[in-house]
């Protein structure tokens, strides 16, 4: 018997449709749409650019993440209600049967102790604490009715990266690149910028490409050291060495595939060039001492150090040169007043201090660029924090709250985002969603939105199961969108 | 088990059978002995004087209050802990044991005998005139788990050992105390010390004997045996007052007493390994298992029980459903899924892509088999062959399908792009460990070292710490441990070996049957610039200059042993060709090739010239970039 008109017996409805228009099937359609941006000769390279399933409004992400998160209550939330009752005992209907990390028994409600007044065209509000973000209210979209299923936070970082509360899923820049590919070969598609000494809680699994191809990892890229692990010749080999060295190895390569003439070695070919000139072009954009003075000045970047300051900027020097998607992760985010760093009052301004000027400066450069509006921008932690001082340390002078998921703020800016914008709103305490809840899925299902995706049509097959960013949940929130 | 712990626990083993041994003529107890001791044991049960306490103080400070028949109620102020002190005569002037009778009453906690329900005497003290007694043996009527009889006389007053009745609350016990020696019962002083924590004997009364013989506390359905005639004791009855009688016979007890410590002996002598094993729980323990909705423990969903899967069959008849019966019924000749789930691995792991495509998913959403004769075949084969993988191994490899050649011919290219016909042999990129292992193996850096602890090869330090953990940075392990073989390599999920991750290692976080071919720039940056694969290069060169001879035949021996065959007169030229042109660049810079040379593995050896080693150095990185080192074919 035939074996390809067996073969072809053997294909079911299911597996019919899969290749038309479905899941994979839309994202190899647009591959076969693709147009390859540098010209390059790589076959078969999945970071190609391609085309989403519709006309995307962002064409890139910059995702600040700050790790532990912030007391969102004391920079976005303003509570006149709660801080009229600051000290009393926080009533019973709140609490009752609810698990927080580290406050048993009836908590006292905490007011921020922080000043709130209203900035930009439509007068958000927002507290003392971020003095340089006031300048760019009228970019902001601040949602204060997010809304996430986990407490700790572990499972909340990589629920919101990750789209579920346990490691091994594809992260959100995974499904970005998966999708889009990269516009600028000569670097990775995803970068990842680690500020403050400490890893996501999730480690690399809140930047990993889980069961994608390995290819859609997001790559950490550092300030000292190899930008890029092994991006460096090693010691005894100048350019012009290795550029030989190469040109050796493409020869020896070409000879050999006459023979076996297969088409994985002359796409590794092609991946050695590309090697070669990632070797340039990575030192060449993570040196930021070309920076003008006034540039670096703005962002309070240091050229040789480490810093969120440096990131940020980083972040802009990847975007302009065409990385897809740049995530950033800073550690020291977690409020909870167990020592004077952590309280919400000089611990805040202080920890601020190095966030909202380079964040301000990242908007204000990206839009000097014009890359402001094709890019998105997202500002958050994992989770919020309560309107309650954390029990462990209520009977300290440190002020601190503890880990809340039920109603927090997320920021977003840029391309596709309605800016000049508050959705949303938490009860007058601050304890739940009033009005227009944003669940993580839908934050997740609107992200992909603006870069042009169904959110439920992005997917891959795993174990027999379509995984896609949003689990089986999700809805675009469509009053977020300009 | 080390040589010296095996010796020390055989010496103990042979020991405890001796004892054992000795042990057996006690195991048939004589009877006229125990008649013996039952008859003293009923002489003296009526022989109890209660004693009339005189002074009575406690360290809180409460109030004694003693009553006509003798018992003694506690009330008033308390403390933490309390100690009592009694003083008391009676008539007798040879006391052989002490009896403390602790009582239940309404007006204390839970009925009593504590103040607050529960009571615990930690130690008891008797002194006669200005003579302390010593004691030989406890027993109660009743024993709290690990606070027994025993414990209050043991010279430890600690707040945990200690003679208590949790359990049996609200109701009257007592404990009886046998002295080592006879007492002058005329003027004596107990004191009673209760260090646990709110645990004071609230209502008491204390009795002295002076018969000799044994004194025991005795049970009410000790008593009741006692007291019926020996011809009418059932068997249990019969078997109880032996236990009794062995539980309290000096002689028994001695030799009891010495097994059981050289048993706690045999336990300590701990093993340099050891290996854990699974049982299940007695059945009314067996947890229930509910389906966690989404993956969280905090949703659950219907409760489930052990079973398998309605279409593969049932369990073995009449076994429990637990993991031998699973094991079992996985290798059951009427279960044909694991032979073909393993077959089509082994083939997948050999041909690159297995029978059924998606190997990890044989159900309604993976890919149809290509071949399932051929499949089912090899499955069968497999279970005949008594899952033998080896011999598996072998069938597969020794064919001719796997022994084609893998060209790829145009009209191949079109027709089968995936060779999923197999009509020519398979061509695949080595998995992320082979690379790292293959590396080392044509450098003769790998190390054959078997088992043991997971070590750590280079890999770059990031100066990141892990969350509310400590650094991700370690220093690489030294001697052979830097070479070993890649599956003995630390795995930390968070942040896994990161050259191995770029190859696209699983990252262990989900079970991963089948990994991706991919093929990316990074991971050319690791093969060519990564201290691990330079190191490999500069051992392999090292392998070339030692066969001697010329500039070719070091060449084309570095070649064979990186491709397993000799290079053709062009591979030959183009690689001498770049030795010279690489040489002269070195020559005119010596402290380049030093670098290259020998940083990291190390000094030039001796005899050697630095230009040549460095030269050979990058021409052997060039060998293992290769395409055709990188893949099997």
């Amino acid at each position: 018997m035939n074996p390809q008109l067996e073969s072809l017996q053997y294909k079911t409805r299911r597996h019919f449709f899969k290749q038309c228009s479905m899941g994979l099937g839309g994202v190899a359609l647009s591959e076969m749409l693709a147009s390859d941006a540098m010209g390059l000769e790589a076959p078969n390279n999945p970071l190609l650019a391609k085309l989403p399933h519709f006309a995307p409004k962002a064409k890139r992400v910059i995702y600040l993440h700050l790790t532990g998160s912030p007391p969102h209550l004391d920079l976005w939330d303003h509570k006149p209600e709660l801080v009229k009752r600051d000290g009393q005992e926080c009533p019973d209907e709140y609490i009752k049967g609810k698990k927080f990390a580290f406050t048993s028994g009836t908590p006292k409600l905490m007011g921020s102790p922080r000043t709130f007044k209203q900035y930009g065209k439509n007068g958000l509000w927002m507290s003392d604490a971020i003095p340089h973000l006031h300048g760019v209210a009228d970019d902001l979209c601040i949602i204060n009715s997010m809304t996430t299923d986990h407490f700790n936070h572990a499972p909340a970082e990589l629920f919101v990266h990750t789209g579920f509360q346990q490691p091994g899923r594809p992260s959100f820049g995974a499904w970005t690149t998966y999708g889009l590919g990269s516009e600028n070969q000569n670097l990775p598609g995803y970068v990842v910028l680690i500020s403050s000494g400490v890893q996501p809680n999730g480690g690399k699994s809140s930047f990993d490409s889980g069961f994608i191809p390995s290819v859609h990892q997001g790559v950490q890229c550092r300030s000292k050291g190899d930008p890029v692990l092994y991006v460096t010749d090693p010691p005894g080999m100048d350019r012009s060495l290795r550029r030989s060295s190469l040109d050796a190895l493409r020869d020896l390569n070409e000879a050999a595939s006459k023979d076996f003439a297969h088409p994985e070695s002359l796409t590794r070919m092609a991946q050695y060039e590309l090697a070669f000139r990632m070797q340039m072009s990575v030192p060449e954009v993570m040196d930021i001492s070309k920076e003008s003075k006034k540039t670096l000045e703005s962002y309070g970047a240091q050229p040789g150090a480490s810093s969120f300051a440096n990131n940020c900027l980083l972040a802009r020097r990847l975007a302009e040169d065409g990385v897809r998607f740049v995530q950033l992760f800073d550690w020291g985010w977690d409020f909870h007043g167990t020592n004077p760093s952590e309280d919400i009052r000089d611990g805040l301004t202080n920890k601020c201090a190095t966030m909202d000027k380079p964040i301000a400066a990242l908007i204000n450069d990206l839009k000097e660029r014009g890359l402001f509006d094709d890019t998105l921008i997202v500002l958050g932690g994992e989770f919020g924090r309560t309107p309650f001082r954390e029990g462990r340390t209520a009977k300290g002078t440190v002020l601190g709250r503890d880990h809340f998921p039920d109603c927090y703020t997320m920021v977003m800016a840029g391309g596709g985002v309605k800016g000049g914008y508050t959705h949303g709103a938490s009860d007058e305490l601050g304890f739940s969603v009033a009005r227009d809840k944003v669940h993580v899925h839908d934050l997740q299902a609107t992200w992909m939105h603006l870069l042009g995706f169904d959110h439920e049509k992005l997917t891959y097959r795993f174990q027999g199961r379509d995984y896609r960013l949003t689990d089986v949940h999700g809805k675009v929130v469509k009053d977020l969108l300009a | 088990m080390g040589d010296r712990n095996k010796k020390q626990a055989a010496h103990i083993s042979a020991e405890i059978a001796k004892l054992k041994k000795e042990m057996e003529p006690a195991n048939k107890i004589d009877p006229k002995a125990v008649a013996e001791w039952e008859a003293a044991l009923k002489a003296k049960a009526g022989r109890w004087y209660v004693l009339t306490p005189e002074k009575m103080t406690a360290v809180s400070g409460a109030n004694f209050k003693a009553g006509s028949d003798g018992s003694i109620l506690v009330s008033g102020k308390t403390a933490g802990t309390d100690d009592y002190t009694i003083s008391a005569s009676s008539k007798l002037k040879r006391i052989t044991a002490i009896k403390i009778e602790a009582l239940a009453h309404d007006k204390l906690g839970s009925g009593g005998p504590g103040r607050n329900g529960n009571f615990v005497l930690n130690e008891i003290e008797l002194t006669s005139g200005r003579t302390k007694a010593a004691f030989s043996n406890a027993s109660s009527t009743y024993d709290q788990d690990k606070f027994g009889a025993a414990s209050a006389i043991d010279g430890n007053a600690g707040s945990d050992s200690g003679w208590a009745v949790g359990g049996a609350l609200g109701q009257d016990h007592h404990i009886v105390i046998e002295l080592n020696k006879p007492l002058d019962g005329r003027d004596l002083e107990l004191r009673l010390l209760q260090r646990y924590p709110n645990h004071a004997l609230g209502h008491f009364r204390i009795l002295a004997t002076d018969s000799a013989g044994p004194s025991m506390a005795l049970s009410s359905e000790m008593i009741a045996i006692l007291k019926t005639s020996p011809a009418k004791r059932s068997a249990a009855e019969k078997a109880q007052l032996v236990a009794v009688y062995r539980k309290t016979n000096p002689s028994i007890l001695a030799v009891t007493k010495k097994l059981a410590d050289l048993e706690k002996q045999l336990a300590s002598v701990k093993p340099l390994t050891s290996v854990p094993i699974m049982r299940d729980l007695p059945k009314d323990r067996h947890r229930k298992t509910h389906i966690q909705l989404r993956g969280s423990y905090l949703s659950l969903g219907e409760e489930v029980g052990p079973g398998v899967p309605q279409v593969f069959g049932s369990l073995p008849k009449g076994s429990n459903p637990d993991r031998l019966a699973m094991a079992k019924w996985l290798v059951d000749r009427e279960n044909p899924l694991t032979a073909r789930v393993v077959a089509n691995r082994f083939w997948e792991n050999l041909f690159g892509v297995g029978i059924v495509l998606t190997s990890e998913e044989f159900g309604s959403q993976g890919e149809r088999p290509s071949h399932p004769e051929l499949l089912d075949w090899l499955a069968v084969e497999f279970m005949d062959g008594g899952w033998d993988v080896k011999n598996f191994l072998r069938l597969l490899v020794t064919s001719s399908v796997y022994r084609q050649n893998s060209h790829v011919s145009d009209e191949m290219a079109v027709l089968d792009p995936d060779n999923r016909l197999v009509a020519r042999g398979p061509r695949v990129r080595l998995s992320a460990e082979m690379i790292r292992d293959q590396a080392l193996a044509v450098s003769g850096l790998l190390s054959s070292k078997m088992y043991g602890v997971p070590v750590r090869p280079p890999q770059p330090n990031l100066g990141l710490k892990a969350a509310f953990g400590g650094g991700t940075d370690w220093s690489t392990s030294s001697g052979e441990d830097k070479f070993r073989r890649g599956v003995y390599t630390s795995w930390r999920r968070s942040s896994p070996y990161p050259s191995m991750a770029t190859f696209g290692a699983p990252n262990r976080e989900v079970c991963t049957v089948r990994r991706g071919n991919t093929n990316t720039p990074l991971q050319a940056l690791v093969t060519l610039n990564d201290p691990v694969y330079i190191e490999a290069a500069q051992a392999l060169s090292r392998r070339m200059v030692a066969h001697k001879g010329s500039v070719a035949t070091m060449i084309k021996h570095g070649f064979q042993l990186c491709l397993s065959r000799s290079p053709n007169e062009l591979e030959t030229s183009r690689l001498i060709a770049f030795y010279d042109s690489t040489r002269s660049k070195y020559a005119a810079d010596q402290k380049l090739a030093q670098e290259m040379a020998t940083n990291p593995i190390g000094p030039v050896p001796k005899d050697i010239d630095v230009v040549e080693l460095a030269s050979l150095t990058v021409v052997a990185n060039i060998l293992l970039n290769l395409d055709e080192t990188l893949m099997k074919r």
